[in-house]
């Protein structure tokens, strides 16, 4: 019984003290007492923002809009820039004259021919025209207009034959009839012809039966037919024959010494454009001018007014000609080849001539002019041309990407919106911003950013002073990158700093890119580079609770 | 509105950590339910009747229903959530979050099981011990990881959680079965006793991860995102249906159809069968130390009726605009910088789409195994006198392929001829505070008992992580006297 009282007792003890520790309990259940003033979200974000894994061959596609870049077997980048200098064809080049003929058959040339009529021949030899001291041999004809003028004062019937026995098509000299349709004794008369190749060519022989050169017979045959008129003295016929716009499929002779100059004409260099100083070294630029020609005749060529200009350095710097080229005697096909292109290539480089000076000047354009002349030495007489001869010159500035370069500084402005981001600064404690770079090229590059307003005034850098960004691979003997370098580059912006760019439209970029080891070693540069950019975000943000509702309602 | 909101979190929080097993149970070893925790674990009546049919019992049955239930929370109590403020908030109560996000651990579990014993009844025949349940049980457990809270509070770039990979992982399990279960317990000399029992389980309702393996791992040098999935969830909800559109059991869902909810077709549904098996033992090592060891719930569940598993594995990741093309195509032309607002947006667009497709569920209407949890009490008792003892015992419980041990010591009396009282001390959920308190009382035929392991979870709610209940009455007849009685006790 004792012990059931005092069980009791514990009970009751163990209540009251239940009771009791439920009062205490009650502050902590009072849910009015809640506060959500306190609740901040504090919270760190890190955000990955832009990557790109690119090759030096997709890095360089700006620019190549016009395939400047090359690459061979091995992936070796050169940059090609190619400008055509001259293409001068041979109608444009050889032109003949139109060519006048006259004969005379006065009456007293008349011989009767039996009881019905007369007959005259007039035979002449001819020189054909030309405009450049020309010795033509032949001449195969595309076209030309034949017109012959006829004037007849004999008060009779008849007809005239104009020959011309050395123009010929299969062997058949050139003859033109044209009637005398009138004994009035004031007949005149032009007959026109049209030459072409519609059934064939007609050859010129111009060699008046192999002894000389610019020599057209022609032959004059006068039939009259007797009227009843008499043969009065001083009547005759006269013959004005004109061969006109004179178009050959060929030629063949001397052709003359003509001289061919083209004006002063630029390649631009693209790869320069947003650079605005430093130094490079190309170990080995070169032009190459390939000079393709067809005409059978010599020429020699000369590359006149060869030079670069620097934008960058100001001013005009000449490139000098190797005296082998100064001139250029140049390869024509011999007669066994016509119709065919006879090659001959220039090439200035570093070891004759000062290109790889120049080209340290980080030029704009290669400029320069053409001088050629045909026939240099007048005695040949073994010339040909065709109507489709051509004498083309083709210029090259080609840079294998071998060589250094230092302070290659590039600038560049584009948009940026700093509210077009986040326009709710006042919650963000702290922005680092992180560039990793995995570098696959042999370069170093360095840069800074500037924050501008709408009227690019300078509100904050990106870099307290310009700051290197990215290291260049490791490279071998060959200047060949064998391994890339990886860099981590943090920028930390503070609350402040953010709050002083809510006013930012532009961004100035200002870049300097500089070659391994600073530019003392040669390198080069292959399509299979590769560098791989990240740049991510992290952010410090402290929210409270009471401004969540906020976030996105102020845009 | 907003104390409707924090009562539902404070009742959310309140009972999660209100919670523990019944470990004090398992020292009143007298009462037939103790045989649940330990089949070898015998009655010292000839014969015994509980359940319902005890529950008609005047006023006794109604207060000691054959109900168990035990709340559990691993991590936190709501005074880690919500606690009296300092400075200018000394007056107020301030939601915590940094101090929520520091209980948590790595996995974190929520677990609520209830037990409803319909039908119990044993019989001593020779030297066996037979004894027969029925018991209705819903299993419930909710595992979250700490980092799916402290991800988003303290933000991926936090140094606690950037160049880890994140573990996002959720799982939800859901059981409710019942349970036919038939024991023996056998004496096989002076020290050993051993004891099984074979259960039959009828399924009824499930939801069931089996693997949900959510990461994400941000870089800590280029804030990269690597996303990777692994989820596979099974369901048999009755009266749910899945209609396909190009199969009956598989492809992707139509539509799914709602039928009425039928009581009687819900509890007698015999479709989603299963079995398990308990195992146990006791040895008295001298007269006055025995030890005990058992292992429980070591079944499953085949589940056919209204199934539906969805499963999901998938990585991906996230780097940024790719402005490739705009460094060597446009970059300077246009003069801008090669990413703009709309197309960072663009891209940010993109990744969610990438990842609505990569993790893309397949679904289907297959049937399915699920596993009950199980567990295993190792434990040791030494009797001072005839009237005292003290006990220890160690439970573990395996679930997800990890284990959750925990610690009880005991001290237990028949205090007087009608009452016994156990007294424990638990370590659970690295909470150290949990004392508990057994009941066990008997008025002629009518047993009665009553177990708590966590007494100060009445007093102190807001701290503690767990709690439970468990009670009942039963019928027994032939029992040994009073003194036999009383040296069963450890």
């Amino acid at each position: 019984m004792k012990k059931t009282y005092r069980l009791l007792g514990i009970v009751i003890v163990l209540s009251f003290l239940t009771v009791g520790i439920q009062s205490c309990l009650k502050d902590n259940f009072d849910f009015n007492k809640i506060t959500t003033s306190n609740l901040e979200w504090n919270t760190n974000l890190a955000v990955p923002i832009v990557y790109s894994k690119i090759t030096l061959r997709d890095l360089l596609q700006d620019y190549d809009s016009t395939e400047v870049f090359e690459e061979d077997s091995s992936h070796f980048i050169y940059i090609m820039y190619e400008g055509q200098v001259a293409s001068v064809e041979a109608e444009d080049l050889i032109k003949f004259p139109t060519q006048t003929y006259n004969g005379v058959v006065p009456n007293t040339a008349l011989i009767p021919a039996g009881i019905s009529g007369w007959y005259a021949e007039l035979n002449t030899v001819q020189n054909f025209d030309v405009s450049n001291f020309e010795r033509l041999d032949s001449i195969i004809l595309k076209y030309a207009k034949l017109n012959i003028a006829l004037t007849s004062t004999f008060k009779h019937y008849g007809q005239v034959f104009v020959t011309f026995p050395t123009v010929t098509l299969n062997d058949v000299p050139l003859r033109i009839t044209i009637p005398i349709n009138s004994n009035d004794g004031s007949f005149s008369t032009v007959s026109t012809t049209n030459i072409d190749d519609l059934e064939g060519n007609y050859v010129f022989d111009l060699t008046n039966g192999g002894t000389d050169y610019n020599k057209l017979p022609m032959k004059l045959e006068l039939q009259l037919q007797n009227s009843g008129n008499p043969i009065s003295n001083g009547e005759f016929i006269s013959v004005n024959a004109e061969f006109s716009n004179i178009q050959f499929q060929a030629a063949y002779g001397f052709l003359g010494q003509k001289s061919i100059s083209i004006s002063t004409d630029t390649v631009q260099l693209e790869m320069y454009n947003n650079v605005f100083e430093g130094e490079s070294y190309f170990a080995d630029p070169k032009i190459n001018v390939y000079i393709d020609n067809s005409y059978g005749i010599p020429v020699q060529f000369n590359l006149t007014n060869l030079g670069a200009y620097s934008k960058i350095y100001g001013g005009d710097y000449a490139i000098t000609m190797p005296l082998e080229y100064d001139p250029l005697i140049i390869n024509a096909p011999t007669i066994d080849q016509v119709g065919t292109f006879a090659e001959t290539d220039m090439f200035i480089h570093k070891d004759n001539s000062n290109i790889s000076f120049v080209m340290s000047y980080l030029p704009k354009y290669i400029f320069y002019g053409v001088d050629a002349q045909l026939n240099p030495d007048p005695s040949v007489n073994n010339n040909f041309v065709l109507d489709t001869s051509r004498f083309d010159v083709n210029l090259e500035v080609e840079l294998p990407l071998w060589g250094h370069a230092k302070y290659f500084a590039i600038q560049d402005t584009g948009k940026f919106v700093m509210a077009d981001y986040y326009d709710q600064t006042e919650y963000i404690d702290w922005i680092l911003f992180r560039l990793n770079v995995d570098n696959g090229f042999p370069t170093d590059m360095s840069i800074q950013a500037y924050f501008c307003d709408s009227v690019y005034n300078k509100l904050d850098s990106l870099f307290l002073d310009e700051t290197e960004l990215i290291q260049s691979g490791v490279i071998d003997s060959d200047g060949r990158v064998v391994e890339k370098t990886y860099k981590t580059t943090d920028l930390l912006f503070s609350h402040n700093r953010i709050e002083g760019l809510k006013d930012c439209k532009y961004m100035l970029f200002k870049g300097t890119v500089t070659t391994t080891n600073n530019a003392t070693v040669l390198v080069k540069f292959y399509s299979d580079y590769t560098i791989d950019l990240k740049f991510s975000m992290q952010a410090q943000i402290g929210l409270p609770l009471d401004s969540l509702s906020n976030i996105g309602s102020s845009n | 509105m907003k104390n409707i909101l924090y009562t539902l979190i404070i009742l959310f929080v309140s009972t999660i950590s209100f919670a523990q097993q019944s470990n004090t149970m398992y020292f009143l070893n007298q009462t037939p339910q103790s045989t649940l925790l330990n089949p070898a674990f015998k009655s010292e009546c000839k014969w015994y009747l509980g359940g319902v049919p005890a529950q008609i019992t005047p006023v006794f049955g109604q207060v000691f229903s054959p109900i168990s239930f035990n709340f559990n929370n691993t991590s936190f109590g709501l005074n880690d959530f919500i606690h009296p403020g300092t400075g200018e908030y000394k007056d107020s109560l301030v939601i915590d979050m940094v101090q929520f996000v520091n209980s948590l651990h790595n996995y974190n579990y929520l677990t609520f099981d209830f037990q409803y014993e319909l039908l119990s009844f044993g019989v001593k025949v020779k030297d066996y011990f037979f004894t027969f349940h029925a018991t209705e049980r819903v299993d419930f457990k909710f595992g979250y990881t700490r980092d799916l809270f402290q991800i988003p509070l303290w933000g991926n770039g936090h140094p606690a959680n950037i160049g880890r990979t994140a573990n996002m992982s959720f799982a939800l399990d859901f059981t409710h079965y019942r349970e036919y279960a038939v024991g023996v317990s056998k004496e096989i000399n002076n020290k050993l006793t051993v004891g099984g029992r074979a259960k039959l389980l009828m399924g009824m309702t499930n939801i069931d991860t089996k693997a949900n393996d959510n990461t994400w791992l941000t870089d800590a040098n280029t804030f990269d995102y690597i996303i990777e999935n692994q989820t596979e969830v099974n369901a048999s909800l009755p009266f749910v249906n899945y209609l396909y559109t190009d199969s009956n059991t598989s492809g992707n869902i139509d539509s799914i159809e709602f039928d009425d909810f039928d009581p009687a077709a819900y509890l007698l549904m015999g479709k989603n069968k299963g079995a398990s098996l308990d195992l146990g033992a006791t040895y008295k090592y001298t007269d006055r130390l025995t030890f005990s060891l058992s292992l429980v719930d070591l079944g499953f569940i085949r589940w056919k009726n209204n199934t539906f598993n969805f499963t999901n594995t998938g990585d991906i990741g996230f780097n940024g605009v790719d402005i490739s093309q705009q460094l060597s195509v446009g970059y300077t032309e246009e003069g801008s910088l090669g990413v703009d607002g709309d197309s960072t947006a663009n891209a940010f667009t993109k990744f969610a789409d990438s990842l609505l497709q990569e993790f893309t569920f397949v679904d289907s209407s297959l049937y399915y195994t699920s596993y009950l949890t199980p567990k295993m009490y190792i434990g040791g008792n030494f009797k001072i006198n005839e009237k005292f003892n003290v006990g220890a015992l160690v439970k573990v419980e395996f679930y997800k392929k990890l284990i959750h041990p925990s610690l009880t010591l005991s001290a237990n009396s028949q205090l007087l001829k009608w009452l016994a009282i156990s007294g424990t001390y638990t370590m659970i959920n690295r909470e150290y505070y949990n004392i508990g308190l057994g009941l066990s009382m008997k008025m002629g035929p009518f047993r009665m008992f009553w177990v708590n392991d966590n007494m100060l979870a009445f007093f102190m709610p807001h701290r503690s992580r767990s709690v439970n209940w468990r009670s009942g009455i039963y019928w027994a007849f032939g029992c040994k006297n009073e003194e036999k009685a009383k040296s069963t006790l450890y």
